[in-house]
């Protein structure tokens, strides 16, 4: 009975809660904000490379990314690229050098272009671009979100590529477990002038540490999988209170609106309203950044 | 319902477009966390400022009212950036 009294004091408005649920009054919404950075701040530490117990790791195949990649240039009416170890290679290269130089940027703190990747290993090209992305769980999620955006799009969908190599490395970036992905897509050419076509803009960031550690390289990776990322803990954490906050407001506004209750506050409607968009967004949210 | 609440609707209908343009943005820059941290920061604040502007309008303006707008708003916020920050 107890129990039964506890939970209508914390979700129902009532006598003992002066007619608002407990859950939504200020201080229990501000201990419900601290428990999200609590549990944000304690995820972040506990997938640091150094613990790695919620390090992230996504089993991600660079042939993959390729075939989803054709299938939309197919879609779009434009020319399949085939693919080129020589570019992987390249691309392999470029995502060691993030991990090895610790930035997340298409031109490297000392300067070094995408282009010279190429370069290194001897791929003469005519036209070149290059796709990054990040700490995406899975390949197509990874193709969406280049397509989303509109440079991106313009290197996946172009028709003057005619060859691609992508490669998937893990390492430490920026003190934090992270799935790099490098997407090089070339025409070579023998005597045609050199153009680099597109890349997508970049700002250049991130400190010089010393060896990073890579912990896996394309083109087979064999990552072992983990039970859940801090994303994900902290998406279904934060489902679960902006779930059960708009249970109860919801449940406010009916109450209210029946017993004709009366009392100072904010609109319940304006909160549920707000509350729900947040619901919206959270579940929109997916892990991954691209550049 | 009553004219009282009629009378507010109103104040709903821009308040539920800018909650509406903030999820539109959510979906359509998918690709840019920096635009979605901003777009987050923005449905939060205007949550906030539309319950002072409403209730210093329908002259029902107080101290504790503030709070809980702020509180919900800080709430929702904290939600979406302890989510975006991890991504």
């Amino acid at each position: 009975m107890n129990i039964v009294n506890f939970l209508s004091h914390i979700i129902l408005p009532r006598y003992t809660n002066n007619f608002k649920a407990k859950l939504l009054h200020n201080s229990s919404l501000l201990f419900l904000s601290i428990i999200l950075l609590a549990v944000h701040l304690l995820t972040r530490a506990l997938s640091t490379p150094q613990l790695s117990i919620l390090g992230y790791a996504a089993n991600i195949s660079p042939h993959k990314i390729v075939d989803l990649t054709n299938r939309e240039r197919l879609k779009a009416g434009v020319n399949e690229v085939s693919y080129s170890e020589v570019l992987s290679h390249a691309a392999s290269m470029k995502a060691r050098d993030m991990i090895e130089k610790d930035y997340w940027a298409h031109v490297s703190p000392d300067g070094t272009e995408p282009w010279d990747f190429f370069h290194s290993v001897g791929y003469v090209y005519r036209y070149a671009g290059e796709n990054l992305a990040r700490d995406f769980s899975d390949e197509k999620s990874t193709v969406e979100a280049w397509l989303a955006s509109p440079s991106h799009r313009e290197n996946m969908l172009s028709g003057r590529y005619s060859e691609i190599g992508v490669a998937v490395v893990e390492g430490d970036l920026n003190g934090k477990d992270t799935t790099l992905i490098v997407q090089f897509f070339g025409t070579p050419s023998g005597a045609a002038p050199v153009i680099p076509v597109a890349a997508a803009e970049s700002a250049g960031r991130g400190i010089a540490s010393e060896n990073s550690p890579i912990l896996a390289q394309t083109p087979e990776i064999n990552v072992p999988a983990v039970p859940a990322s801090g994303f994900d803990v902290m998406k279904v954490l934060t489902l679960m209170i902006i779930g059960a906050l708009v249970g109860v407001l919801v449940i406010d506004v009916i109450v209210i609106s029946k017993r004709g209750i009366t009392r100072v506050g904010g609109r319940t409607f304006a909160h549920l309203s707000f509350m729900m968009t947040i619901l919206v967004i959270l579940i929109l949210v997916k892990s991954g950044e691209i550049i | 319902m009553s004219y009282k609440h009629f009378k507010h609707l109103p104040h709903y209908f821009p308040l539920l477009g800018i909650f509406g343009a903030g999820a539109l943005a959510f979906i359509l820059f998918s690709y840019d966390k920096q635009f979605q941290i901003g777009v987050a920061v923005s449905v939060a604040v205007a949550h906030f400022v539309w319950g002072v502007v409403h209730h210093l309008y329908h002259g029902d303006f107080n101290l504790e009212v503030v709070l809980e707008y702020f509180a919900i708003s800080m709430l929702g916020l904290a939600a979406i950036l302890s989510v975006i920050l991890h991504a």
